[in-house]
């Protein structure tokens, strides 16, 4: 079994895209990976080396789960794409596809792993020629579009800041810049602003990114220098200057380390929340393992529209071949295997440091709690002029209320500073 | 199906790699990346960074004092997109 809709009736398609030669429909506002998970198809590609099923699993844009092809450009995301109207979608690096690869057999054959310094070293230069025109031709994924596309004229915009993430800081970053006069655009990888409380049913009543904010919906901030940063959207690419950058890029999930954890099937809280609120259920029988707000939030849709739900305090092993099909977990001290067609792990998020770090934020290790934390000052500035951070980037785990408290004290730093000509 | 655990799903890197490597004497996060090529794969680095520096710290005491340098782009990007930018060089 797969993820479904919860009542196929309760939303009209609104048309249809192809997935490797089969007709999937899709509601407004989908996202490919969406629209491909309620129909059931979880296996996207298979991974470089061993050739491993993958499928979507953060839903947010931070794996490479749900690489596919899209027309003839290889490597998009398929959380990030919007579904749209007679795409032709395929699956890569898969042969003859993504559910059936031949090339699975890398898997066995290196039970161990492949140690690509020390393959075949010794084997003699004739073995080890045959064996690098192998490995090149098993390795990489997707193959180049067959024609040559243009390139075309990148757009550009000037504002007084740039904020990137419409969550809720992010949001109060931008609202209260814009109400003080102030040229503000906000990128969002989302098509809506909302952020993580767009996942959550207990969030507080939204407030709306105000309409003086010049919004930029379903785009990627993909690079970020002085003298501009790159965003990737619906439009092509755009390059944005402002005198501020702020970066609230949010966490990203992980699912942890324990065999198997690559399975289609599994996916983190926060995918498994995204997907119940499109309507969607990860499985017919869902193991939630590991605790907080998304995990109770996952445990309750699920267990409403009536599947049944397991939930346990950690994973052990994922079992299967080509999707999940049990989870040995742990609950009440005790490892119990259960059977189970999708696995949905909670763990604390860690902060998405990497834009903030190449405008010059500087990145430290937190030892409380273990990850990469970009240092700012309360006011949200960093060691670079015109750089700042806010929100959970640089607070994981940080209440909602708090974040929103976070977005208003930063702007009135930014504000101070863009009137002062300090930037 | 092998029983694999995954640290970086990019580039198919599994923990018994990077437990041969720190093994080995690759106990920087550069090292270890330079190695396993963790990190190194479409997402550059946005789970498995931190999964290395939690493992390089428990198996040396210390945990890697910065990342490794996230480098653009963020997300994969068609080349002919970046192509249409200007050439730096060339602006007047």
């Amino acid at each position: 079994m797969a993820p479904r809709r919860i009542d196929p009736r309760s939303q009209t398609p609104v048309g249809s895209f192809l997935h490797d030669g089969q007709r999937v429909a899709f509601r407004a506002g989908e996202s490919l990976a969406l629209a491909l998970l309620a129909a059931g198809r979880g296996s996207l590609s298979r991974s470089p080396k061993y050739h491993r099923p993958r499928g979507p699993l953060c839903l947010r844009g931070a794996c490479e789960g749900c690489l596919v092809r899209v027309g003839d450009l290889p490597g998009q995301l398929a959380c990030r794409v919007p579904a749209a109207e007679g795409l032709e979608v395929r699956s890569q690096n898969a042969f003859p596809n993504a559910s059936l690869d031949l090339f699975r057999v890398t898997d066995w054959f290196f039970p161990k792993h492949l140690d690509h310094h020390h393959l075949l070293v010794n084997a003699g230069a004739t073995l080890n020629r045959a064996m690098q025109v192998f490995a090149r031709r098993m390795a990489g994924l997707g193959t180049l579009p067959s024609e040559e596309h243009p390139f075309p004229t990148p757009s550009t915009l000037s504002v007084d800041a740039l904020v990137v993430g419409a969550g809720t800081a992010g949001m109060a970053v931008a609202n209260a810049l814009a109400r003080e006069g102030f040229q503000v655009a906000c990128c969002e990888e989302e098509p809506r602003p909302g952020g993580e409380a767009l996942d959550r049913r207990d969030a507080p009543t939204l407030t709306d990114l105000c309409d003086k904010v010049r919004f930029l919906g379903s785009t990627s901030a993909v690079a970020t220098f002085d003298d501009g940063t790159l965003c990737v959207g619906p439009e092509g690419l755009g390059l944005v200057r402002a005198r501020a950058r702020v970066f609230a890029t949010g966490c990203v999930d992980s699912v942890g380390l324990f065999p198997q954890n690559d399975l289609p099937g599994v996916f983190t809280a926060r995918a498994a929340a995204r997907m119940l609120r499109a309507g969607v259920v990860p499985g017919e029988r869902v193991v939630v393992a590991g605790s907080g707000a998304l995990a109770s939030e996952v445990a309750a849709g699920c267990a409403e529209a009536g599947v049944r739900v397991t939930h346990a305090e950690g994973v052990v092993e994922a079992h299967g071949t080509s999707a999940v099909k049990a989870a040995t977990v742990t609950a009440h001290g005790r490892a119990e295997k259960v059977k189970c067609d999708a696995l949905v792990v909670a763990l604390t998020a860690t902060p998405a440091y990497e834009l903030a770090g190449q405008a010059g934020a500087l990145v430290r290790w937190d030892a409380s709690a273990r990850c990469f934390i970009p240092e700012a000052l309360a006011d949200g500035s960093t060691r670079a002029p015109g750089v700042y951070v806010t929100g959970s980037v640089r607070a994981p785990g940080a209440a909602l209320q708090a974040r929103r408290e976070d977005g208003s004290r930063v702007a009135l730093q930014i504000a101070s500073d863009l009137r002062g000509g300090r930037l | 199906m092998t029983s694999r655990v995954l640290v970086c799903r990019c580039e198919d890197v599994t923990l018994d790699e990077v437990e041969e490597a720190l093994a080995g004497g690759a106990t920087d996060l550069e090292s270890l990346k330079r190695y396993t090529g963790f990190g190194t794969g479409w997402c550059q680095g946005k789970q498995c960074v931190v999964a290395c520096a939690r493992l390089l710290e428990a198996r040396t005491g210390a945990a890697p004092p910065a990342p490794i340098t996230p480098r653009p782009p963020l997300h994969p990007v068609p080349l002919g997109l970046l192509a249409g930018l200007p050439d730096p060089e060339e602006a007047p």
